[in-house]
This record gives C-alpha cells, structure tokens and sequence, in this order.
C-alpha cells in the first residue's frame, strides 16, 4: 500500500471507530450530566457542569452495588463451569474417531445457534417445578449451558490441532491419558481457554433475558436487569443520567478485563491458525 | 535389553479400517529391527501397538517375556522417538530431558548428572537452557532423541524420526543412531518407509505391506533373497528389472518363455510339477546384469543400447528388446554408445522368480 493509501485507510479506520465508540461516549457524557443538562435541548456534547451525583445516587439510593456482585457470582461461577465441562468434552470429542462425531458437534452448537427465547418457557417451567427459580444457582446452571456451547466450539477447534504425538509422549513419560490432559495439554491450552471463558463471561455479564425471567427477587437481580428497572420519581420522569452511570459502572469491569487479557486473547483467537 | 514378541497381532479400527492383522514378530534383545514399508502399511500402528498407545483387537505382546497386554504406556518401559519430536513447547530444553526422570521421582542429583550424560553425548549442551522453538529441526530431534536415552528403557521405538530434517542432517543422525545404538545395545524397533534407512539400520528388515509383514531378514536377505514381489519391487534403487513369463514343466526341469522376446531358461524347480505356475514374474536386479559377453547358464541375449547415463561411480545403460525395456548397471565407466547393440546375460542364480497370481517367490535349485 502506498503512503496515500495508507494515509486514507487510517482517516477510515479512525472514523469507523469513533462510530463504534460514539455511543459508549455520550453514555459516559451523560452519566455526568445532571437531569436538567440531560433534558436541555439543544443538547450538549459535553456535560457542562460534571456532577457525580448519579453515580452515588446508583449505589446509595439502589443497590446497584450488590447487582454487580450477583452479575459477578453469575458470570464467574457459570464461567467456570463452562470451562471445566466445555474443556473435558471438547478434549474427548475431537480425540474421537467415530461417526458419530459430527453429530455431537452439531449437538453443541444448537444452543449457541437457536434463540435463547425458544428455551425460555420450558426451562422456566422445569426450574418453577425443581424450585431453582429466583435463585442465583439456577441462573448460574441457564447460563453454564449456555456458554458451553461457546467454550467447546474454540477449544474442540484448538484441541483437534493439538500435536497428539505430544500426548503419546506424555503418556510415555509416566503420565496416565487424563494426567496427560491436566499437566501437558491444558498448560499449552490456556491462552484458548482465556479467551473462550472471556467470551463466555462477557455474554453472562450482558444476558438479559433469562436474568429478567428467572429471578424476581430485587436482592437477587443481576446488573443488566437492575438497570432496566431504574425508575424516576413518577412515571413520567426517566433517569436517563442514572441509567448511564449504571451502564458505565457495568461495563467498566468487562472492558477492564478484556484490556487486561487482551494479548492472551489475541494469541487465543489466532492459535493453530499459523503453522509454527 | 529385552526381547520383544508380537503374536497374531491385529488392529481393526471403530471406522472398519484395518490397522494391521495378524502380526507375529519377534525382536531380539539388543537387536536394531526395522519396519519399512509406504505409508497406510500398518507400521506406525505396529508401533503404537507394543507402546500401548493403541489397544489390539487381537494377539498379544510381550516384551522380557511378560505379557505387556493389560500394562499402560507409562508401566511399560519403553521410550519412543516422533517424527514431530514431540518437545513439550512450554519446556526448556532442559526440562524436556529430565521430565520422564522427574516423573519416576528419580533424586535431583541424579536427574542432573543423566541430563549433562545425555546432552554431551549428542552434542546439546549449549541448547540447554533453551525453549524447542529456538531450536532447527536437527537440534529438536536431538533433544528427542535425548529424552528417550537418559530414560535408558527396555525398548526404544522410533516413528519415522528423521523424515523431517534435510538429506545431509538425515545421514548424520542415522550414523548417529546407529552409534548409539552399538553403545547401548538396547532392543530397538525403527519405523522408516525409506529403504535406504532400512537398508543402512537395521540388523534385521520387517518389510510391511497392507497391515502384514512380508519378509522378515537382515539386509542381505531381504536384498538378495526377497520372498514376493512385493519385496523385490520395494528394495534396490534403480528398482529390479520385471518380466512377465510363461513357465512349461518339460521332463523335470522349468521351461519359461519371457514375452515376446525369445530367451529362454532352464531351471529345475524344487516344487512339484503340478504346482508350478503358467505364469510367472521375473526379476533380476540391474547390477546383475553382465553386458558385452554371455556366460553358460544364463539368461542371455543380445539388445538395442537406448539410452546410456554416465554418473561417475557407475553406469545406467538402458536396453530395449522389441518392446522390452531392461535396465543394466555397471561400475565405473564403460564405453558403449546409444543406438549401438549390445549382448547381454544374466546368471541364473542372480534371477528371481515369482507366481504372479500371488506374488510368493518361486525358490530353484542350480542343475546338478
């Protein structure tokens, strides 16, 4: 590419981004906008006078504080295991030699390919008659199925890359076949992992549906629910500087973790693209 | 040391493809044995089979005369060699040595005095510290070869470990191997489908094909002597001279008619004559093949010189007869010209003959 060219992709690419990241912006610029800068017309690009005030409003007057620590239980311990499960089957799947096998993948991607809405009715009744609604631990369990799905089609893509003779050599070595698993292929699989149970905690973070459906109990709501419930003083009045500051606290700690993992994610995404 | 035996070994896989089938073999203590064959033959299987890496359908193994069947991997005492070295990439060098060490718990002094034994004696002393990855391809299977002595095991098995790495480091570690091997006089079981490997390694050759060994022999045997065609067409570079004849039992003695050239050789065949074949395959080596003078018993004749390549140590001098084509070579240089005639013999006991419908060699006798 010449230096024009280059020159033009980057004006593309910086625009395309600030396009992207708008939205995040003026949720940020809202989020310290008083009420009567948010409803001023013509609006403003940046808030005027910065007030803190809805970010202690969310904490002291809600506890959006303990939201974000059930969405954290929830996406943790649902990550968890997903990774665990997805691992363990994505490993023994793609060892498989039967004919079967494609069928099993097939399997495994439904739940990631199908509506979320399409299950949302039996599993609401079956977990009504086991009692696991508005509970933590039976949202964990929604979103653990879910994200297996994710966590087995990245590893199972991985794992059927990974050199067997390595295994045979481990196996050799003195370890038995799930000695082997633990100590030779998951230490060489962590960037994958990190990055599949990256994704599986950012989808838990954000899922919505079955959060609102499954749990009613307000101690119990998960963030994406807590902000949809945020209300004004009357029906009329909607607390569009509070909802912001919800969405950036919200977002904060995914962001937070993504840039901190983000060259293991990298690495994760692109492994066995590249013969080394 | 420790003999190895396979008995009616067999291999059917899940998909309904045969690995190998009824396998028998029996490898010395301290013998170098080599399984050669093409590829799909059934000798990785072979090999993965008596590392416990994969469970027979059928037969048994025993290695020091101990049913090895029901052992794992890891109880069976054998170190094996890839073709991918199969380096533990997150491991130094280092590590990579002393990680079968560790895991028998064997004490850190111990561990450190193998480890310097083992890279001295291959040259990697200066790598040791280093990951696999900054490692050529030679200094990789170095370190393969280095995790696989310091465990100093009851077998050695090498899958294909020189295929990888260019011709000039591919004779260096051959030489290699086969030092170590004198070293140690350990039993070893070395997979190639490189006859020239095959040839220069082994004390003794499993020639494979199709999930069975063919021949079983040393070198010369299996050069001299092989018992099908197989064999015949898989040894010898240039490869064997093949004519197909057709074999008359006349008076007790074998009358074969080679195609439409008119040649043709008496030889009495030990069988009987009824088994004997009508038609047959004849095979004799290049090298066997005498040019400008014609001995008694033989297969003589006289050929048009097609076509005559001059590399230096020896000479391919390319015949025709009729439609036949034949290939001669001779030691060191020899003046004949493309286009000129040429007779040319072959003895009879340099001929090798062969039922075509089973491919199982035909064995003679010289007349008395």
């Amino acid at each position: 590419m010449g230096r024009g060219g280059c020159v033009i992709a980057y004006i593309l690419l910086t625009a395309l981004a600030f396009f992207s990241l708008a939205p995040c912006l003026w949720e940020v610029s809202t989020s310290l906008k008083s009420l009567q800068e948010v409803m001023r017309v013509p609006q403003t690009l940046f808030p005027g006078d910065i007030t803190t005030e809805n970010y202690t409003e969310i904490f002291q007057r809600r506890p959006f504080d303990r939201y974000i620590l059930n969405s954290f239980v929830v996406a943790a311990a649902s990550t968890s295991i997903a990774l665990i499960a997805g691992a363990f089957a994505a490993y023994s799947v793609s060892r498989m030699r039967s004919k079967w096998r494609a069928w099993l993948m097939l399997l495994f991607l439904l739940p990631g390919i199908l509506p979320a809405v399409l299950f949302l009715v039996p599993i609401y009744r079956f977990f009504s008659s086991i009692r696991l609604t508005n509970s933590l631990f039976g949202l964990i369990l929604v979103h653990a199925a879910f994200h297996i799905s994710i966590v087995f089609w990245i590893m199972e893509n991985f794992f059927e890359r990974f050199p067997r003779d390595l295994v045979d050599a481990a196996r050799l070595d003195g370890f038995s076949h799930m000695g082997a698993f633990f100590r030779v292929v998951l230490p060489l699989a962590a960037p994958v992992a990190i990055t599949a149970g990256l994704l599986a905690f950012i989808f838990s973070w954000n899922e919505f549906l079955f959060a609102l459906t499954l749990v009613t109990d307000d101690s119990l709501r998960v963030a994406t629910v807590g902000i949809s419930m945020l209300s004004g003083a009357s029906a009329y009045e909607i607390p569009w500087g509070q909802i912001a500051a919800a969405v950036v606290m919200t977002s904060l700690p995914v962001v937070l973790l993504v840039l901190a993992f983000q060259r293991k994610i990298v690495s994760g995404l692109t492994a066995g693209a590249v013969k080394e | 040391m420790a003999v190895l035996v396979l008995k009616s070994l067999a291999k059917r896989y899940d998909s309904g493809s045969v690995g190998v089938h009824s396998l028998n073999l029996e490898v010395r203590a301290g013998e170098l044995m080599v399984l050669v064959g093409p590829s799909g033959s059934g000798k990785s299987t072979t090999l993965r089979l008596i590392a416990g890496l994969e469970i027979p359908t059928e037969g048994e193994i025993f290695i020091s005369g101990a049913l090895a069947n029901p052992v794992p991997p890891r109880d069976r005492d054998i170190a094996m060699v890839f073709q991918d070295y199969a380096l533990y990439p997150h491991l130094s060098v280092e590590q990579n040595l002393a990680f079968p060490l560790k895991m028998r718990k064997t004490p850190k002094h111990e561990i450190r005095s193998r480890v310097n034994e083992a890279a001295e004696m291959l040259g990697i002393t200066d790598f040791l510290k280093r990951k696999p990855r900054e490692l050529s391809g030679g200094q990789r299977q170095r370190v393969a070869l280095g995790r696989a002595l310091i465990r100093n095991p009851k077998v050695f098995l090498f899958d294909e470990p020189l295929s990888n790495l260019d011709a000039s480091l591919r004779t260096q570690l051959r030489q290699e191997i086969k030092h170590i091997h004198d070293r140690l006089t350990a039993t070893m079981v070395y997979v190639t489908h490189d006859q020239t490997e095959a040839m220069s390694l082994g004390q003794r050759i499993a020639v494979m094909n199709e999930g069975t060994i063919e021949q079983v022999g040393t070198p010369a045997e299996i050069y001299r002597q092989p018992e099908t065609l197989f064999v015949a067409r898989f040894f010898g570079n240039p490869p064997m001279n093949f004519l197909e004849c057709q074999a008359r039992s006349k008076s007790g003695l074998l009358e074969i008619t080679c195609q439409e050239v008119t040649f043709s050789l008496r030889t009495p065949a030990t069988q009987s004559q009824g088994s004997v074949p009508h038609t047959m395959t004849l095979g004799f080596r290049p090298e066997d093949v005498q040019l400008g003078k014609s001995t008694k018993d033989a297969l003589a004749g006289t050929a048009n010189v097609s076509m005559v390549e001059a590399m230096g140590a020896e000479t391919f001098v390319h015949l025709e007869i009729a439609t036949l084509k034949l290939l001669a070579r001779t030691l060191g240089h020899i003046d004949i010209q493309s286009g000129s005639q040429i007779d040319f013999s072959i003895s009879t006991d340099k001929l090798h003959l062969f039922d075509s419908s089973t491919g199982k060699r035909i064995h003679t006798r010289q007349p008395s």
